[in-house]
């Protein structure tokens, strides 16, 4: 039997969720609306300290590997390669020791970039593909999404 | 780590270096996860391994790098200097780097400071009264129209006065660099104390009449002045010391004269505050001319200047000198009416004198003084 995928889209204007599509699942498991909920590690720790789920009365059935959260992806590099590399070289270049970006690194949740890695997606990978959330081309094919 | 384990963790992190290795315990069968999300978080690193190993990651020492001790809290930790990028932190505080700048421009200790700032303050704090109950409002008494009329002009006349002696502190409170706590402290007791004056003054000029006194156009260009001084010490000297330290006078007078309990009430009450209105302004001043004499060349430019602005005024209207003659007086007989004419006349030199002796004590010399005394503007405030 296929299990039925429930998506909590809760848009930011991009193609992925934030933490609200993930408390939303958290809500939805709790009030037994669904069997299991996908989240983050973090987050299924934040959800029981707030309160959105009872501490202890959920259990993790499986975990992923560790992949990277957010990628930045440039299109067509060959054609601003300076740009390219300046935008790298500057995110790498911020330092969580300069009051001036601390903020910025704190709100997207980091302590520091790292180079680029397109290893440990597979799972995430062969679910997309296996519920044909993109077309072979890459676009977006899932009908009911509401980005 | 549901239940606020992370601080046992946080803690036994605090005491290693970045890079130390930490190993936790625990019983709970989702700690592995949360430990993991909760490390990454923070720039830890969990080890792929058996057990749970945390490598202690540079955030928390990166994020303090820059921080600065602001001070101490005591006022010996006053410092002499204020950045304003310290932002609302407690004097004390140890203040990260960044965040938004203060738009502050008192930033310097000797521009609003004075030794008495915190024992001023603590005294301000202890004689809060309740204008409720601490007047005998209900006491009966009734006095002749003309006295009461008296009474209830001079009130009026306070009244306006009150309001911009509350103007002047409220304005600079915002201007003051919060790390010169005990100066805002004070500042914010003397606005409280004005606020407490108008509505006394107020009500005993409402007690029996339905309708004020006048307000004459010339003391209100007097008090207009002394909002327009935007100079911290400036204002002090032009409100405190020169303005409320005439009031110490008038308000003593109306106190020993007063044909009532409730007027005499509410100008012993108003006169005690004012008392540490006139300590602080002149005992900031005293300490600034002492760090910078030069300081007293601009005070009596702002004597002078005050006066040619209010050279075409009329200062004190005729109202108010008069309605204080009738007060003093006490009823209304032309002996009476001789008697308070003289009391007024002597108030007047009380109060001249006071200005001198202030004046005085900012180092200028007694010619200087009674220059500067003669030239303080006719509104007595
Ligand atoms: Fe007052
Ligand atoms: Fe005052």
């Amino acid at each position: 039997m296929t299990p039925a995928v429930r998506r909590f889209d809760v848009g930011v204007g991009l193609h992925g969720d934030h933490v609200g599509g993930e408390r939303a699942a958290a809500k939805a498991l709790l009030a037994g609306e669904v069997d299991a909920a996908c989240m983050v590690d973090g987050n299924h720790l934040l959800f029981a300290q707030e309160g959105t789920l009872v501490a202890g009365a959920t259990r993790v059935l499986a975990q992923t590997g560790s992949y990277d959260h957010c990628n930045m992806t440039a299109l067509d590099p060959g054609r601003s390669h300076t740009a390219v590399d300046r935008f790298r070289r500057l995110l790498l270049g911020m330092d969580y020791g300069d009051p001036a970006v601390r903020p910025l690194l704190d709100l997207e949740g980091l302590k520091r970039w790292r180079d680029g890695r397109v290893s440990g997606y597979h799972l995430l990978e062969a679910a997309v593909d296996g519920s044909a959330f993109y077309d072979r081309k890459g676009a977006l094919s899932a009908a009911d999404y509401r980005p | 780590m549901e239940q606020g384990a992370h601080l046992l963790v946080d803690n036994a992190l605090a005491r290693l270096a970045p890079g130390d290795r930490l190993t936790v315990a625990g019983r709970d069968p989702h700690l592995a996860v949360h430990l993991a999300g909760w490390a990454r978080a923070r720039g830890h690193v969990l080890e792929a391994d058996d057990g749970l190993v945390l490598v202690k990651g540079p955030a928390a020492g990166q994020r303090w790098q820059d921080s600065v001790r602001a001070g101490g809290p005591g006022a010996d930790g006053v410092l002499a200097r204020a950045p304003v990028s310290w932002g609302l932190a407690a004097r004390g505080a140890l203040v990260e780097a960044g965040g938004p700048s203060l738009a502050v421009d008192l930033t310097e200790r000797d521009l609003v400071w004075t030794d008495v700032a915190p024992r001023l303050y603590a005294q301000a704090a202890a004689s809060q009264w309740d204008p409720a109950t601490a007047i005998a409002w209900n006491e009966p008494f009734e006095l002749p129209p003309e006295i009461e009329g008296a009474v209830v002009q001079v009130m009026t006349y306070l009244i306006e006065n009150e309001q911009a002696a509350l103007d002047v502190p409220a304005r600079f409170i915002g201007r003051v660099h919060p790390h010169y706590r005990e100066v805002v402290q004070f500042l914010a007791t003397q606005v409280a104390d004005e606020a407490r004056h108008v509505e006394v003054f107020t009500r005993r000029a409402a007690l029996r009449r339905r309708e004020l006194g006048t307000s004459g156009a010339g003391g209100r260009a007097s008090l207009q002045t002394l909002l327009q001084e935007t100079d911290f010490s400036l204002a002090s000297l032009l409100l405190s010391v020169l303005g409320e330290g005439t009031f110490l006078s008038l308000l003593s007078f109306l106190e020993r004269h007063a044909p009532d309990t409730v007027t005499r009430q509410v100008c012993r009450l108003a006169l005690q505050d004012e008392a540490r209105h006139v300590a602080y302004g002149q005992s900031h001043l005293e300490h600034r001319v002492a760090v910078d004499p030069s300081l007293r060349d601009r005070l009596r430019s702002a004597v002078e200047r005050r006066h040619d602005a209010l050279a075409d005024t009329a200062g004190l209207q005729t109202e108010v000198l008069d309605a204080l003659i009738v007060l003093a007086a006490g009823e209304w007989s032309p002996p009476g009416i001789a008697r308070g004419f003289g009391l007024v006349r002597a108030l007047q030199a009380d109060m001249d004198e006071g200005r001198q002796r202030r004046l005085g004590r900012l180092g200028f010399p007694a010619d200087e003084a009674a220059a500067l005394s003669a030239l303080h503007t006719r509104n007595f405030m």
